[in-house]
């Protein structure tokens, strides 16, 4: 109330800095503030955009052969497990062997130059090296084994990968995600899917 | 407040116990201005810069330590298990000790109406907040991954988890940081109304230009001052509250726990009390020598000195009383562990602390029942320093003396600082006081405006005003 | 007025500075408040290591690959394009990455053999345990057998055959060798073999036809902390060195003379858990074994006595004769035939007992005790004795009945002869004599334990091909010009004769990490080089021996199954015949009595020192071993060392405080050490262990010093030597110690009650409980499980077992003696020691500590970031990845079991040792806190597996890795919540408490009162 009666009257002492040729003083009063509201805002701004998920997610990195979810699990309708054999033994699903390729792919394809290069690898003993594409940090113990088990499909946290050519990153691998599901299954997973909340206390992923 | 309760002792009180007058001899305004603000515009004396080359060389050094330490780890310091805060905490805890006096004086001491507050208060406040800028240091750099004592914040964040509310350490961060932002706007505001008479005077441009700034506009117009006085008082306020609230809080760090020792009820009070105590004596040690060095012993007269030097006696009273309610509670509480450790206080491992503790804060203090050593600078000086040096005993045998010894004999484990720990406490004495060599040549070192207010026979009409 | 106060302020303000300086100078005087500046070495291990990627060629390469899980540690960062996986090109079907594989196998150490289960992951062992088809261990083993695991990833192992130091290919060296040997053969010049003791019937057959090939070959076999006098007593007195099994199981009055049985002679984990079981009792019904011990030195079996009784060494031959006498004379215990009574009439119970401090009353009640026993009472005597006093001891056993039933010799075998210390003394001086043109040094490290170096030194002059077959670049390998790295046992093939019925096999638990071979393999290919047909590999060799001899006749298993089998058990049991009873031969037993007639004439020397094998390095061959060197002596809790032990009496007499220095003068030689005054030791006793002061090895060397240069290798009693001299050489040598305070303070932390006490309290229904307290808060609620711990101190004899297996499990890193100094050793769990009563003769109590897990954690409200929290199956949880390093949890802990990383100790750690790491298990980084998690891994996993499996968990099914070694089995684990779990039922019991009870903390974990059985309790013995 005061200050709204209070500010014309400064209006009025501006006109008289002014004429006393020294404008510059008349906004100098708002600098302080200024400095001090854009400091806070840089810091805001740097912590919004530097959020680790905003350059992790739909992270899809080339392979060393171009294998395609879409043919193997979308087309020909692989089941995950088939190759992900680890799932529901394991914590780590599991990246299936060059051994296990060759399973097939002794006779089909044998031709392509990507199957050549299998083949080439079973000979040297060579391991292939793919890129990881779903990386939690060491400390973070995931396990499979609960969520396989629990009948949550893959498909809720990778990803519709039967329909993915190259294999990106889908679900956020920020704990928050992780602890929303584990809280409030109802809203990752289909409703009528029976799937009771999962262990929030630290070391059921900490250790 | 009502103010009819607040009346000025001149009246009623014999002529020997009237409070003197504010200023040794006459004052006039513009004498004041030249006094107060011409040092800001003048070359600082050679003195000053040799002072300013030592403080900020130990200051270098203690950063330098800071870094060496942050690069390999707590490991460089004395700490271990069972001993696991050293040095860090005690500095922490003795430096947010040093800055009450400020508050007091500036804030309570405002509401209290004690008039010969004015002379001293800006400069009090300015170790107030050096001393915050010290203690915030240590919580920083004792954690052992500094880079992510962030979470100790509650910000909103991509983990789906909030800090423990329930930790005292978490009601520290707020404490301390709530401290440092009220203090630093007090002192600011205060500040408005100089920095716009240094802008008047000042012909430099560039000085002009930064005084304009910081001034924030002040014309001194009535409407300002209407709000100047109010948003002051406002902070006051607030400041009061926290003179009690901080120290209270740092003492939860050690009263919440139930390490024998430091599980006690009465450590709020205690710590006020001792903060206060140690405010005062850096206080009086500062304005000794700004007093003298800048010629404003008529300004601050030893009459404020005196004063100063009454509370840290009664604070040290105070003090003697807390250390026998600990003991009362050792022996009252039939509790063995307790038993054990106060026991260990006076005559175990860290004896010697313990009774410098003593020495310093309670017996040299009484010296200053004597008026004459009141009034001596040497006596001041001593007293001043010792309870320095005790209050920081007083928070090592706290946290060292108790932890080294605590439930189980097989984890006991004595505790020996390293020279990186001594290093960076000196390391912040240099911090301290290379910003207080600064603060006396860029600053006014008196709130000439609320010095004006109180000169003889200029007090200005404001709301429940002083009668006089 | 001005000036001159202006003046005096300059004064005062210089004054305040150097005031400062003044108090800054108190704290630069100390050592301590430098030492943070020196950085840390100890831990810190040879820095050349093997690649990755040499790794990742192999096939136990794991799925996350390896420098992802190990290095990173926790520290959260952008991981785009930073990680490959890199599967299996060919995987192994019994290997599902992620999930643990065990094999079966088994640890030697010198005469002791342990049936282990080797737990690998992804290929690579990451965890020892014993194995619970074996009959003699039945699941427990060794503290050391599990700490050797780190042996295998020792970043000082030899990688590849050398020459003079320069890298050779096997090919090479096989050849330059056969060729050597040829000529020694033509030349009919002798050929050297010293092994460490052969109990492998394969690897002695392999020995013997090598002697047959090369007719000139010497083997001998060199254990310096084997039990000689022992052998030579027992060869004397029934014919052939067999030593009769100990079976605690059956002994209800056990008299041990300076005998450590259950601490560092070999570390016999089926002897401690068959002491345990008698001493763990639910309720003063239960008959319980009682313990005396007559020692000099304060070993680990005396601080678990009944009984203890200090006395001189050199005192104990003639103190058992006597005994014997009484027993025969008052008692009229009957002598072995043969014998007359007269010959142990020099030997009367006050006459021996005169210059000492011990009653014969007590003496006459340990007569009457062993009386009331019989053949269920048995006498142990120690390796460091005489032959004499070993004699008396198979005497008493002889004459109480113990012999064939407490002492049960049926099933074993004698033992190969092993070279005594006069015996390698007397090698090494006809080596110096040029009497070898060849020496094979393998396995056992002479250049070190043999007591006179010099001896060693001209030894190793004379001979001139030397050649080395072992693990390190060691002592003696330094001193040979061939230098053949040997598999580690995990990666090795064996077979074992634990006893005539049981056969222990080994096999190897991962592919050989560096370019080594199996010491037999290597002995086979000069065996093939010499023209004799055999097998191309050691496998091969013992399988065709297996078949030949002992896969039973007309068996309807083909041998393969059969095979395949032993493997998959780890041990085979056969049919054999027992071995009739022993009669001593009285002629033996007559030379023994004059011998120690003679001895107790002659005055014992001033101070005599007894020299022993450490309870964690034992003889040194484990010295190199980082887990081992910082585990702290059960009785002791010295690390890093071997410190000189001195009774108080003696202290006193010469002056000495504790961590003194001192010199001490026995016979020619001399060692300079640091003084420890060790409560409960005999006065004129002085203890210092073997296995210390290496020069090789980049953990080993100069930690400690080496005693095996006191040893007399000519005196009947070479470990227990006199001492002529100790004098101060002056300054102090601080002695790493994980705890610095050993008086309870008169506090109810570890309680203990004799049996009739005990008996008493129940009568009573005394629980000695404080009343429980009330809170305001409502307790917490766990509504599946509920875990919990119950530590059975009467069971617990403080050996320590549990803080290694806790420190391999849970990859707790290695710190080094600075920082243990310092106060900053990192074991989750410790074994604390108290002494009670009189320093001469104290009770020692052990109490294992870990975290409490309490129900109200104090360190849990005080976490300001929520990085330690509660489970809501009953866990306090530490979450190392939300610690910032606050350290106000580890203030507010009552029990101070929480551990800080003050530094990176990580970082120290170099390849290939990092791949003991356990995967499952979070790799703590600098400034975090850390402690005990009951094994959540193992929770976690074992709840997957039920879960996976729709079933139920077990009780048992989980529990933590130091429940799993403790060989007492004093700890027990599982749900609190399952009222029929055998950790619920323990906890009922009568001597359960909790420590620090009176806080309120509700901790999870159960202490059990230790009970002690002296004569006076009325022990059911």
């Amino acid at each position: 109330m005061k200050n709204r009666l209070a500010f014309p009257r400064i209006r009025l002492d501006l006109t008289r800095w002014q004429a006393s040729g020294q404008q510059f003083l008349a906004y100098s009063r708002f600098l302080l503030p200024a400095s001090v509201l854009l400091v806070f805002l840089t810091v805001i701004a740097v912590g919004w955009f530097t959020q680790p998920d905003s350059y992790v997610r739909g992270y899809a990195p080339e392979q060393p052969i171009p294998y395609s979810h879409r043919l193997h699990a979308g087309t020909l309708r692989i089941p995950c497990q088939y190759c992900h054999s680890g799932a529901a033994l394991s914590r780590q699903a599991g990246i299936p062997s060059v051994q296990k390729c060759m399973n097939c792919h002794s006779l089909t394809k044998t031709d392509s130059p990507h199957i050549r290069k299998l083949a080439s690898l079973i000979a040297s003993g060579e391991p292939m090296k793919w890129k990881r594409v779903h990386n939690l940090p060491d400390y973070a113990y995931f396990d499979h084994r609960p969520h396989v088990t629990a009948g949550i499909l893959c498909q809720t946290c990778h990803g519709e990968i039967q329909t993915m050519e190259v294999v990106s990153q889908h679900m956020s691998m920020r704990m928050a995600n992780c602890l929303g599901c584990h809280r409030e299954p109802k809203d990752a997973l289909p409703a009528d899917s029976g799937i009771k909340r999962g262990p929030e206390h630290c070391n059921a992923c900490h250790r | 407040m009502n103010s009819r309760t607040v009346s000025m002792p001149g009246q009623i009180l014999p002529e020997s116990l009237r409070t003197p007058p504010i200023t040794a001899g006459p004052v006039s305004l513009a004498e004041l201005d030249e006094q107060v603000l011409s040092p800001v515009e003048r070359k600082p004396p050679k003195a000053w810069f040799f002072a300013f080359a030592f403080t900020s060389a130990v200051m270098l050094l203690g950063m330098g330590l800071i870094g060496y330490t942050i690069a390999t780890g707590i490991g460089v310091w004395g700490n271990n298990i069972p001993v696991a805060w050293g040095f860090d905490i005690i500095n922490f805890v003795f430096w947010v000790g040093i800055g009450h006096a400020g508050t007091l004086i500036s804030a309570i001491l405002l509401l209290f109406r004690a008039r010969w507050r004015n002379a001293i208060s800006r400069s009090a406040e300015a170790l107030t907040i050096f001393a915050i800028m010290c203690a915030t240091l240590f919580p920083l750099i004792h954690v052992g991954r500094p880079w992510l004592a962030f979470w100790l914040f509650p910000y909103p964040n991509q983990r789906g988890i909030w800090p423990n509310f329930r930790s005292p350490l978490m009601w520290d961060v707020f404490a301390v940081n709530t401290y440092f932002a009220v203090s630093l706007l007090f002192w600011y505001l205060g500040l408005v109304p100089d920095f716009a008479s240094l802008r008047e005077r000042t012909q430099s441009k560039i000085r002009k230009f930064f005084y304009a700034i910081l001034s924030a506009g002040w014309r001194g117009s009535a409407s300002h001052w209407h709000h100047y006085e109010k948003a002051y008082l406002v902070i006051a306020g607030l400041a009061t509250g926290l003179v009690l609230s901080v120290h209270s809080v740092v003492s939860f760090d050690f009263a919440v726990s139930l390490v024998p020792g430091w599980h006690m009820t009465i450590f709020p009070p205690y710590f006020v009390a001792g903060a206060i105590f140690a405010g005062f004596a850096m206080v009086v040690i500062v304005l000794v020598v700004v007093r003298t060095t800048m010629r404003l012993e008529n300004l601050i007269t030893l009459y404020h000195l005196e004063v100063m030097n009454k509370i840290i006696l009664t604070c040290a009273c105070l003090m003697g009383y807390s250390y026998l309610m600990e003991a009362w509670t050792a022996w009252y509480s039939m509790n063995s562990y307790i038993h054990h450790t106060f026991r260990q206080y006076v005559a175990g491992t860290y004896w010697w602390a313990g009774w410098t503790t003593i020495t310093c804060n309670i017996v040299i203090p009484q010296l200053l029942w004597v008026r004459r050593l009141r009034r001596s600078y040497p006596a001041m000086i001593f007293v001043a320093v010792a309870v320095t040096v005790g209050m920081w005993f007083e928070r090592f045998v706290i946290i060292v003396s108790s932890l080294h010894q605590d439930f189980l004999p097989s984890a006991w484990h004595i505790y020996k600082p390293t020279l990186v720990d001594c290093g960076i406490l000196l390391g912040t004495f240099g911090l301290f006081f290379t910003l207080v060599l600064l603060f006396a040549r860029v600053l006014p070192v008196i709130a000439s405006t609320e010095m004006k207010s109180v000169l003889p026979g200029m007090q200005p009409r404001r709301e429940g005003g002083t009668h006089e | 007025m001005d000036d001159p106060i202006f003046i005096k302020n300059e004064g005062q303000h210089s004054l305040r500075y150097r005031s400062l300086k003044e108090w800054i100078g108190q704290t630069q005087g100390d050592p301590a408040a430098t030492g943070s500046f020196d950085e840390f070495s100890p831990a810190a291990f040879d820095p050349v290591g093997m690649p990755v990627e040499t790794l990742s060629r192999r096939r136990f390469l794991s799925l996350l690959s390896a420098s992802a899980t190990l290095a990173l540690g926790t520290s959260a960062c952008s991981r785009i394009d930073r990680e490959t996986i890199v599967p299996y090109t060919r995987r192994p079907e019994e290997i599902i990455p992620g999930v643990a594989n065990y094999y079966a196998s088994t640890f030697r150490e010198g005469l002791i053999t342990q049936g282990v289960l080797v737990k690998t992951r992804e290929g690579r062992p990451i965890h020892v345990e014993g194995n619970p088809e074996h009959p003699l261990g039945m699941g427990k083993t060794s503290l050391r057998s599990v700490a050797d695991l780190l042996g295998l990833y020792d970043p000082d192992r030899l990688r590849g055959p050398s020459r003079a130091g320069t890298r050779t290919t096997w090919e090479e060296a096989g050849r330059e060798i056969v060729r050597t040997l040829r000529t020694a053969r033509d030349s009919r010049s002798a050929v050297l073999l010293l092994t460490d003791a052969v109990v492998s019937p394969t690897q002695n057959a392999l020995i013997q036809d090598l002697k047959n090939t090369l007719p000139n070959l010497h083997h001998a076999a060199w254990e310096p902390a084997a039990p000689h006098a022992e052998m030579s007593a027992t060869k004397a007195l029934f014919g052939e060195a067999v030593l009769g099994r100990m079976r605690l199981d059956r002994a209800d009055v056990i008299v041990a003379f300076e005998a450590d049985f259950l601490g560092s002679e070999g570390n016999d984990a089926a002897l401690i858990r068959d002491f345990a079981a008698r001493r763990s009792i639910s309720g003063p019904a239960d008959t319980m074994n009682r313990l005396w011990v007559f020692e000099g030195r304060m070993s680990l079996t005396g601080a678990n006595a009944d009984h203890r009784i200090p006395v001189r060494p050199s005192r104990i031959a003639p103190l058992i004769f006597a005994l014997a006498g009484h027993l025969n004379q008052k008692l009229g215990v009957a002598l072995p035939t043969g014998l007359n009574a007269q010959s142990l009439s020099p030997f009367a119970l006050e006459a021996v007992v005169a210059d000492s401090a011990i009653e014969p009353a007590l003496l006459r009640s340990l007569c009457d005790d062993l009386k009331r026993a019989g053949r269920s009472a048995l006498a142990i005597a120690g390796p460091a004795l005489t032959q004499e006093a070993h004699t008396a001891c198979q005497l008493l056993n002889a004459m109480l009945g113990a012999e064939g039933y407490a002492v049960d010799a049926s099933m074993s075998l004698p033992v190969r002869d092993l070279l005594t210390y006069a015996g390698i003394q007397d090698l090494f001086e006809e080596a110096a004599a040029g009497k070898f043109a060849v020496a094979v040094f393998w396995g056992t490290n002479p250049a070190y334990s043999c007591p006179q170096a010099s001896v060693w030194k001209a030894a190793a002059a004379k001979i001139p091909f030397k050649i080395r077959i072992g693990l390190y670049e060691d002592e003696t390998a330094l001193d040979c010009g061939w230098r053949l790295p040997e598999h580690h046992w995990l990666e090795a093939w064996g077979d074992f004769e634990c006893s005539a019925d049981v056969l222990s096999l080994r096999q190897p638990a991962m592919g050989a990490i560096h370019n080594t071979r199996q010491g037999e393999d290597i002995l086979l290919s000069w065996l093939r080089g010499l023209g004799t047909n055999t097998r191309q590999t050691y496998l091969e060799y013992i399988k065709a021996r297996w078949e030949r001899e002992v896969y039973p006749a007309g068996s309807l298993v083909p041998f393969p199954a059969y095979w395949n089998a032993a493997l998959h058990d780890g041990v085979v049991l056969r049919e054999a015949k027992p071995r009739p009873g022993r009669n001593p031969r009285p002629e033996a037993l007559t030379e023994a009595l004059e011998r120690s007639a003679a001895a107790l004439k002659k005055a014992p020397a001033s101070i005599e020192l007894v020299l022993h094998p450490a309870a964690s390095v034992y003889d040194g061959r484990y010295a190199n071993n980082g887990w081992l060197a910082e585990l702290p002596d059960p009785v002791t809790k010295a690390t890093w060392g071997n410190p000189l032990l001195l009774s108080v009496s003696d202290a006193a007499r010469l002056q000495l405080k504790d961590e003194d220095q001192v010199r001490i003068t026995a016979g020619s030689a001399s060692l300079d050490v640091p003084v420890i005054i060790q409560p409960g030791q005999a006065p004129g006793v002085a203890s210092l262990s073997l296995g210390y002061g290496r020069s090789a090895g980049n953990v080993a060397a100069g930690v400690g010093n080496n005693a095996y240069v006191l040893a007399e290798t000519s005196a009947a009693a070479p470990l227990i030597c006199a001492i002529a001299r100790i004098e101060r050489t002056g300054g102090r040598r601080p002695v790493p110690r994980t705890q610095d305070h050993f008086r309870m303070e008169g506090r109810d932390l570890a309680r203990t009650r004799t049996l009739s006490e005990f008996a008493h309290d129940v009568a009573h229904s005394d629980t000695g409980k404080g009343h429980e307290l009330q809170s305001l808060i409502p307790p917490q609620q766990f509504p599946e499980h509920r875990w919990g711990m119950a530590i059975d101190l009467s069971a617990c004899i403080g050996c320590s077992a549990c803080v290694i297996a806790c420190q391999s499990e849970n990859s707790i890193p290695v710190v080094g003696p600075e920082r243990i100094i310092e106060g900053r050793e990192m074991h989750w769990i410790r074994v604390d020691r108290y002494y009670e009563g009189d320093p001469a003769n104290p009770k020692v109590i052990h109490q294992p500590v870990t975290c409490q897990h309490c129900e109200n954690a104090p360190c849990e409200i005080v976490c300001p970031v929520n990085a330690t929290t509660h489970s809501p199956d009953g866990l306090n949880q530490m979450s190392y990845n939300r610690c910032v390093g606050t350290r106000y949890c580890s203030n507010n802990c009552p029990y101070k079991v929480r551990r800080f990383n003050f530094f990176d100790y990580t970082s120290m750690k170099k390849q290939p040792e990092n791949l003991a790491f356990n995967p499952e298990v979070t790799v703590r980084p600098r400034g975090v806190m850390e402690k005990c998690t009951f094994c959540i891994q193992r929770i976690d996993d074992g709840r997957q597996r039920a879960n996976s499996e729709g079933r139920r968990l077990r009780d048992g099914e989980i529990l933590p890795a130091c429940a799993v070694a403790c060989p007492a089995q004093a700890i027990v684990f599982g749900d609190l919540n399952d009222p029929r779990s055998k950790v619920a039922a323990a906890s009922r019991l009568g001597r359960g408490y909790h420590m620090l009870e009176d806080l309120g903390v509700k901790p999870a974990v159960t202490y059990l009162a230790d009970i002690s059985n002296p004569v006076s309790g009325k022990g059911k013995a």
